[in-house]
């Protein structure tokens, strides 16, 4: 017998397959590509344009990793809200399908679409690392992308758990806010010890709450590259993942 | 649905466990290894000759972004962190000087953002990063241990002499040595043709023997004390401050990476780097090869480097002795 | 069957519903009347407890199973009737053998049948017709019906009225909330009059076969403010 959570995972799932969500995923990710082949570029380290494989793949992999994470906040924002909002969960509810089990569902189903948006996008940075010949990369991208998934999960989860409790603008900000967080987290730290007094303290403390994202980017890059990773940093990823799904149970609707 | 909650409170007391026991606390391994390692070239280092001049003696401060350690010999003691830093310096602390560096997971996980802020381009022209994201590991930070280390040395001995220098230097409030090397150097277009000549004479000097050596050497000399006649007292002293304290810690520093990391990659990211751009680097690179050449025609100058004189005054001695 | 006492539900201090009782009969159908903003639908929900309830009792028989069909039924534009029904079919743990001739049979009952279309192509009375054949999935003895022929057309009105006449006979209990009386009065056998979240009167189906139509009933009710 199915979960109720899976049924419900499945069907949002192939609903969104259905709709322009694709066009526009594949659109993005064409775009990063001819970006990536180009050799005309504007990105630039150390005064000198970027072009070098190692050097453009590393920031093409930072840029999948932050274009990931935006979309994960934009796939995930409006479902939960639109559910109530078009009183599809009255009919949910009648059959008397448990909250958690609703939301956790509807959660998945935008897990799954930014695993999968995300998907194309490293898809398109393989096809990129092909096509410079570093076809090497390709087998360690695999195992690498399960790694980055953790981060793109994350965000989603986190923005799909908001969206139950928070207006949807109070859950885009608090998700956008999170994401800029964990994404910039190295930059973040910075601007906290420029900061100092209460605000540097505030920064600490979210600093502290916001797993880094950019942490796991960089782990799954390093993986990519044939190099090791730090399992901890897993470990924290999958935990932090496990603390917000924990707000599937704790944040409920009053009234479908 | 009893049997899901109590497997998903246990998925997540699994995860808390794992992430405990994976956690690393207090000073890192690496970090251990680094300060060893750096150590571990104390006999080496002695004899470069700089008197009375030993790691050992200084405390080395790990600053990860929450605390630093310090650590002397064998002992790490956790302290509030002194000051915030994304590469190493050098700071008075328990009435001493000390090293004081960001650990080597901090500056190796800043890299990439002080990449995209464009910091370690910044950082490379001002003469504080030798590397890039790519090229820096532990033996690197191994030897900026050694470079701070030096930079303690130097202001436990020549402090007064350090600050009389930097009195000559017009710093506005705001501005930083940076700023005075562009405004009050950098953009005199005859000090600047003077310099590149005169590293062109060096790098010659640097590659040829016996007398030809020091022709090359007291031309580049030459040229330096013409630069000089041009520029204010200000910029003289911003120099000569860069290139003798912060060309001597480069030549120590090069030093250490050359035992660590040998003659190819020392190569690369020493030698490698000798050329004309704006900003502080180029002094940098200029004392470290000066230095060099000191190696090369006077053994045992470092007994008797000071600030009196200068890389220049001890060069011109040796060239002009015969 | 369904018993509901003292039912009351208010919005930023306003009452929205009255302390509202009433009782379902097995077989029967039951109306909710009113004009907007009396409260039915209000009602509805706090019986299916889409809305809690301030106060009040709700007794619902454990063996009573129940289907609701929405006043404006949202299905995913890009799913098909049939897997629309095969979904909530799902949710209902219906046993995946019978679940597609269930959904199959409930379709050719609402006339939807040999629809292949995505729901976005549906009209207003075609989306009323599957909202109603979701509700009985799982042959649930109660329904409760929000508006079911709203903003339908004429034709698909007689169609709905016709179709939930039909089920009407077969034993279902209805509870029906509308303000096209016109459609109450083919088929309930009794219901309230609501007004501001009040009963103010209650009517069998003696009460119509009088001279009075429950046009004239509903308007006297309404203009003279009797409450019960």
């Amino acid at each position: 017998m199915k979960s109720s959570a899976g049924i419900i995972m499945k069907t949002a799932l192939k609903e969104r397959m259905r709709r322009k969500e694709l066009y526009i995923i594949a659109a993005l990710a064409i775009l990063l590509l001819f970006l990536c082949s180009s050799d005309v570029t504007s990105i630039t380290m150390n005064g000198e344009a970027v072009t070098g494989f190692k050097n453009m793949f590393w920031v093409m992999h930072a840029l999948v990793h932050f274009v990931g994470c935006v979309l994960a906040v934009v796939l995930s924002l409006h479902t939960i809200p639109k559910e109530y909002e078009r009183k599809n969960s009255h009919l949910v509810w009648v059959r008397n399908i448990r909250q958690e089990a609703y939301h956790g569902g509807l959660a998945l189903a935008n897990v799954c679409a930014s695993l999968w948006a995300a998907g194309i996008l490293y898809a398109a940075l393989a096809v990129y690392a092909v096509a410079k010949g570093h076809g090497e990369v390709l087998l360690p991208m695999i195992p690498a992308f399960l790694i980055l998934s953790l981060s793109i999960s994350f965000v989603s989860l986190f923005v799909s758990v908001m969206s139950i409790k928070f207006p949807v603008m109070a859950a885009g900000i608090f998700g956008a806010a999170v994401m800029v967080f964990g994404v910039f987290h190295g930059m973040m730290e910075l601007f906290k010890n420029m900061l100092g007094g209460l605000g540097g303290k505030c920064m600490s403390f979210f600093l502290f709450l916001v797993p880094d994202l950019n942490g796991i980017q960089n782990a799954a890059y390093r993986f990519a590259t044939g190099e090791g990773i730090k399992v901890h940093l897993v470990f924290v990823m999958l935990f932090a993942l496990w603390m917000v799904s924990l707000g599937l149970f704790v944040f409920r609707k009053k009234e479908a | 649905m009893k049997l899901f909650k109590i497997g998903y409170g246990l998925t997540g007391l699994i995860l808390l466990i794992c992430t405990v026991i994976t956690g690393s606390y207090g000073l890192s391994k690496v970090n251990q290894e680094i300060y060893k390692k750096a150590i571990s070239l104390e006999t080496d280092m002695e004899k470069m000759g700089f008197p009375e001049f030993f790691l050992a003696d200084y405390k080395v401060r790990f600053y990860n972004g929450d605390c630093d350690y310090v650590v002397k010999g064998e002992d790490i003691v956790k302290q509030d962190p002194l000051l915030d830093v994304f590469v190493g310096t050098t700071i008075e602390a328990e009435g001493e000087y000390q090293v004081l560096l960001p650990t080597y997971e901090k500056f190796s996980a800043l890299f990439d953002l002080l990449d995209a802020a464009g910091t370690v381009s910044q950082g490379m022209s001002e003469g504080s990063m030798v590397f890039t994201q790519n090229t820096y590991n532990e033996n690197a930070h191994a030897a900026s241990i050694w470079h701070e280390a030096f930079h303690a040395w130097q202001a436990s001995r020549w402090q007064d002499d350090i600050d009389a220098l930097m009195r000559r230097v017009n710093l506005g409030e705001e501005e930083s040595r940076e700023d005075i090397i562009v405004r009050e150097a950098d953009a005199d277009t005859k000090a600047a043709a003077l310099f590149r000549e005169e590293m062109e004479f060096l790098k010659k000097a640097y590659h040829e023997e016996g007398e030809e050596k020091k022709e090359y050497v007291l031309k580049a000399l030459s040229l330096a004390d013409n630069r000089r006649k041009i520029l204010s007292d200000s910029a003289n002293a911003m120099e000569f401050y860069l290139e003798n304290l912060e060309g001597s810690a480069r030549y120590v520093e090069s030093l250490a990476y050359r035992i660590l990391e040998g003659e190819k990659a020392w190569q690369n990211h020493y030698l490698g780097e000798f050329h004309y751009e704006e900003g502080s680097s180029k002094y940098y690179y200029m004392g470290m090869l000066k230095g060099l050449l000191l190696d090369q025609t006077a053994e045992g100058w470092q007994r008797k480097f000071s600030l009196a004189e200068g890389f220049d005054g001890l060069l011109k001695g040796v060239c002009q002795e015969e | 069957m369904i018993t509901v006492s003292g039912l009351s539900k208010s919005y930023n201090g306003k009452k929205v519903v009255d302390h509202v009782s009433f009782t379902m009969r097995e077989g029967n159908l039951f109306a909710l009347l009113g004009s907007n903003g009396a409260g039915k639908s209000t009602t509805i929900k706090m019986i299916l407890s889409l809305v809690k309830k301030d106060e009040g009792i709700i007794e619902i028989p454990g063996d009573v199973s129940v289907g609701y069909s929405p006043e404006t039924p949202y299905f995913p534009p890009f799913l098909t009737g049939m897997e629309v029904l095969l979904y909530y079919g799902e949710l209902q743990k219906i046993p995946r053998e019978t679940l597609k001739e269930e959904c199959g049979a409930l379709l050719s009952l609402v006339g939807l049948g040999e629809e292949k279309t995505k729901i976005k192509f549906y009209s207003k009375g075609m989306l009323q017709r599957l909202a109603l054949a979701q509700a009985m999935l799982g042959n649930p003895s109660v329904l409760i019906l929000d508006e079911p022929c709203a903003g339908l057309d004429a034709m698909g009105r007689i169609e709905m009225i016709e179709l939930i006449f039909k089920l009407k006979k077969q034993g279902k209990t209805i509870l029906m909330n509308s303000h096209i009386l016109s459609d109450i009065e083919k088929v309930c056998d009794e219901g309230i009059i609501m007004k501001k979240g009040k009963v103010l009167r209650r009517f069998t189906k003696n009460d119509l076969k009088g001279e009075e139509s429950l046009e004239t009933i509903f308007t006297k009710t309404l203009n003279g403010g009797m409450q019960v």
